[in-house]
């Protein structure tokens, strides 16, 4: 790893073989988002940064990796944000599974349609069950909600909008769920076929909910999404990671901690994953 | 079988509903009409979760009651958190007459949720001070929430 402005507190938590396993990863630390240009390539941290802040620094910026500093498991989230950095690749081809490493338990589940929801909400709601919070299953619950309706009805309408060749669930095309419980955090991952997310777009509407709020832009037509999901996942996940190849496959994760109260989740400065497409 | 129901119960001066399940895409509220009601009570201790277009479905069909008085009982969490994220999702002529709080005990790691009731543990005023909740053990217990936050929707009422 290439380390540049790191603080005491934070380098200590490279000074083991974790730097070795990551030869490529540029990791910088900022602490004002207002005087740093965010590049690409690297893996930022910083700490304290206010989610809307966060989201703008993504627009402005072409920055792919945020992960914020937290007293429970930033060493996690160095982990598996030096992973994505290294090798987005396998975040797409394993539709997300390689977020995290050595699950305690997971299940991965496929759906291709609305009608398949009760069966996938059952699946999910028993893989959920020996969690010991209610709060945690709950947050879960409310993240496959939305994840799920973006790959049913969002991502289908979005890839139809752009005109791609695939636009809805043909023969042999499915939608996957993937949920795993590590020690410090139950990762729910949902990919889709279509590839439509549109980073300018996500990004911009989740900004656009939080300063104005969500009673003030809710798109309350019939027609499409009511344009808050993105920002209920934010309210229940610690981390949200966001990568898509137009036209072959979007994979959205969130991450949910656990071990901690509501309180304590709460009051976690959120982390932010933007892939680019590899090229 | 359907994930959501309301059952309604009219009377004279008011109808007494209760939603129950799942208030998601599917959710048929066009099915439960409340237009002509003279006020609505609303028990939402059943409501089990609601995403991000039941929010829609919600805000259409409470809007079809006109300006009638709202009153919605025992709401769950999941409820509270749209009302104080969604403006409009609690009707300006709306009030909770009760809802749940989050308890957690440290030691234990035990979980609890109290009902708030207006004119007990808040009023027109806001909070007015918060219970003394022990576990089943005896210990004491502390609110889970954030409760700037998760109170924000009193200081508007008041």
């Amino acid at each position: 790893m290439k380390l540049a402005g790191l603080r005491a507190d934070t380098l200590k938590h490279f000074r083991d073989p974790l730097s070795e396993d990551f030869h490529e990863v540029q990791v910088e630390e900022f602490l004002e988002i207002d005087s740093v240009q965010l590049s690409q390539q690297k893996l930022y941290i910083t700490s304290n940064l206010a989610t809307a802040d966060l989201i703008q620094a993504f627009i402005r910026h072409p920055v792919s990796h945020v992960v914020q500093k937290n007293d429970y498991f930033f060493r996690t989230l160095i982990d598996m944000g030096a992973r994505l950095a290294q090798d987005p690749h396998q975040y797409f081809s394993s539709s997300g599974e390689f977020l995290l490493t050595h699950p305690k338990r997971s299940i991965k589940l496929e759906f291709s349609g609305a009608e398949q929801k009760d069966r996938l909400m059952h699946q999910c709601e028993e893989f959920l069950a020996d969690l010991p919070s209610s709060s945690v299953r709950e947050s879960a619950r409310a993240v496959i909600e939305e994840l799920y309706m973006n790959a049913v009805l969002s991502a289908p309408r979005e890839a139809k909008r752009k005109n791609f060749r695939r636009s809805d669930f043909a023969p042999g095309l499915v939608a996957r769920m993937y949920l795993a419980v590590h020690q410090d955090l139950l990762v729910v991952s949902c990919s889709d076929p279509f590839g439509a997310l549109d980073r300018p777009k996500v990004l911009n509407r989740m900004l656009e909910v939080y300063r104005e709020g969500a009673g003030e832009v809710i798109n309350l037509d019939k027609e499409g999404g009511a344009g808050l999901g993105c920002v209920i996942l934010y309210e229940h996940a610690s981390n949200l990671i966001f990568g898509s190849i137009p036209e072959k496959i979007t994979v959205v994760s969130a991450l949910i901690p656990l071990g901690l109260n509501m309180k304590q989740r709460s009051t976690i400065a959120k982390g932010l994953h933007f892939l680019q497409p590899p090229e | 079988m359907s994930r959501f129901q309301i059952e309604i119960e009219k009377t004279a001066t008011v109808w007494n509903l209760k939603v129950v399940g799942v208030i998601d895409e599917d959710a048929r509220f066009e099915d439960f009409k409340i237009v002509g009601a003279p006020a609505l009570s609303i028990n939402m201790s059943q409501v089990k979760s609601i995403n991000s277009c039941g929010i829609r479905e919600w805000i259409v069909w409470i809007g079809t009651a006109g300006t009638v008085a709202i009153e919605l009982h025992e709401c769950p969490k999941v409820i509270v958190d749209q009302i104080n994220m969604v403006q409009g999702f609690l009707p300006a002529h709306g009030k909770v007459a009760s809802f749940f709080v989050p308890y957690f005990s440290e030691e234990t790691g035990s979980e609890k949720t109290v009902l708030y009731r207006f004119g007990t543990e808040y009023s027109e005023k806001g909070l007015q001070g918060t219970p003394n909740i022990k576990d089943d053990s005896g210990k004491p217990m502390e609110i889970d929430v954030v409760e700037a936050k998760y109170f924000k929707f009193l200081q508007k009422a008041s």
